[in-house]
């Protein structure tokens, strides 16, 4: 009967701890997958957040560049044309007095001058000449402009590669974008733009001597700006930083998306 | 004692050093809850050592067994207060840590045994069971309060996640163990190898998991 019993509880034992062994490996399990599952629901939420972000920035783009469409297109035909209008109807007054030829005079200046800074501020909204003359000839009379006693821009460019309306503007909108960068927190006194051309597309290397920046650590809209207009343009980037030598960014826009 | 039962006594007496090694080896990395394990290592191997030389002579050890379960019940309680975030949840530990802790202090002063000594040196079969099922509940509250959190760790880096699980596996696995500990010492004397190589294995599962938990130092959030 002892001996009943004490196999009885030998068995208790080796089987109650086996089966308390499987238990708490369920449980360890039922973490395990649940913490998974958790996991995967926040990354799937991140990921739309993301891509929301993404959609939103895309939009804020595409939005601007519309306004400053209609408001350099404003611009030019309204303001212009009024400005043009006025100048035209000082011209039919005939000043008696010497005083009123010289206030005439001044008033021309100041209606020729600002017709001149409404044309400027309508080109730099949306330089005309970008579909005209092509992305090579702006981006090197950006760099003339740019150019002084002591600081330099040069363009270096394939003049075998042709780009798609979309893609000059997005490049045209990066460099504005880069070069107002460089002139601010660069500390730059030299400004590469190449543009070449090789088997898999066309890349496009822009870079200054300044101080550098990290594109990790940088909040800022100007690098999200450049990177949602590099993904308009279904092409890749990389920031790249070498500070007082050479810091900024490599596009590469593949041929399959011309 | 078959060889094999010779190799899980030995390595059942070694096992004990592998945390203490590898705390020590990881000492300036750890923080106040990997730290309380380590001490409870320390105390444990101690205890151990000194519970094995007064068998060794012949002489009770019951009372080194009541103190082994006092420190198991206030070093776990300390790792689980510091392992888990929620203040509430907190408070459960340090309320029914604080119980569990007067329970082991007075109950082996307070109650006789029928020889007339003091439970100080009798059985503790009653008194490991109960501060098993603490240590079972607060590992529980931990990962109850750990799928609480929104910062998601990763839990193979986690220290605290396996060394939560070596103790709920150790104290939930060898509920029957503790349970027949009394009945199997004093009745069948002679199944007591296979009463000790349960616990003994479980015991290697759970010194190596606490190892590997102290070797761990980074949490990795995901």
């Amino acid at each position: 009967m002892e001996e009943e019993i004490a196999e009885n509880i030998v068995q208790i034992i080796v089987l109650g701890t086996l089966g308390l062994f499987t238990f708490f490996g369920g449980v360890l399990t039922f973490i395990i997958l649940y913490q998974k599952k958790i996991i995967r629901t926040q990354k799937e939420k991140q990921e739309l957040e993301t891509q929301f972000q993404k959609e939103i920035l895309h939009n804020y783009i595409e939005t601007q560049e519309q306004e400053r469409q209609r408001i350099a297109s404003d611009l030019h035909d309204n303001v212009g044309a009024s400005l043009g209008a006025v100048k035209m109807m000082m011209n039919q007054i005939t000043a008696t007095s010497d005083k009123e030829k010289e206030v005439i005079k001044e008033c021309k200046d100041i209606i020729h001058r600002t017709a001149e800074s409404t044309r400027q501020i309508s080109h730099n909204l949306l330089p005309p000449s970008l579909e005209r003359l092509g992305l090579v000839k702006v981006l090197e009379r950006l760099a003339k402009n740019l150019t002084s006693s002591d600081f330099r821009m040069e363009v270096i460019t394939d003049p075998s590669i042709s780009f798609t309306q979309e893609q000059q503007l997005a490049l045209f909108r990066i460099t504005q974008e880069l070069t107002a960068n460089t002139l601010k927190y660069a500390n730059a006194s030299y400004i590469r733009v190449e543009i070449s051309k090789n088997t898999a597309g066309i890349i496009f290397d822009y870079f200054d001597d300044g101080i550098g920046f990290n594109a990790k650590e940088s909040n800022g809209l100007g690098l999200k700006n450049i990177t949602t207009r590099v993904e308009m343009i279904k092409a890749k980037h990389k920031f790249y930083t070498e500070p007082n030598v050479r810091s900024g960014i490599v596009i590469n826009i593949s041929l399959e998306h011309d | 004692m078959p060889w094999w039962g010779k190799l899980i006594y030995f390595i059942g007496a070694w096992i004990t050093l592998f945390p203490i090694l590898t705390g020590l080896y990881r000492i300036k990395h750890l923080d106040l809850k990997t730290l309380s394990v380590f001490i409870w290592m320390c105390s444990m191997f101690l205890i151990e050592l000194y519970s094995s030389h007064q068998s060794s002579l012949s002489i009770n050890n019951s009372p080194s067994g009541h103190l082994m379960i006092f420190l198991n019940a206030l070093f776990g309680g300390c790792f689980f207060y510091f392992a888990v975030d929620s203040a509430v949840l907190k408070k459960v530990i340090l309320g029914s840590g604080l119980c569990l802790l007067l329970y082991l202090t007075i109950n082996p002063f307070l109650i006789l045994s029928p020889s007339g000594m003091r439970a100080m040196n009798s059985s503790y079969g009653i008194p490991i069971t109960i501060q098993a099922y603490a240590l079972m509940v607060w590992s529980f509250i931990y990962l109850f309060d750990l799928l609480q959190k929104e910062q998601m760790l990763e839990l193979s880096q986690s220290p605290e996640f396996i060394i939560a699980i070596a103790i709920l596996f150790y104290f939930g696995t060898t509920q029957f163990v503790q349970l027949f500990q009394d009945y199997v010492m004093r009745h069948i004397k002679e199944m007591r190898f296979v009463f000790r190589y349960v616990d003994i294995c479980i015991m290697i599962v759970y010194y190596f998991l606490i190892g590997i938990g102290l070797w761990k130092r980074k949490l990795q959030k995901i």
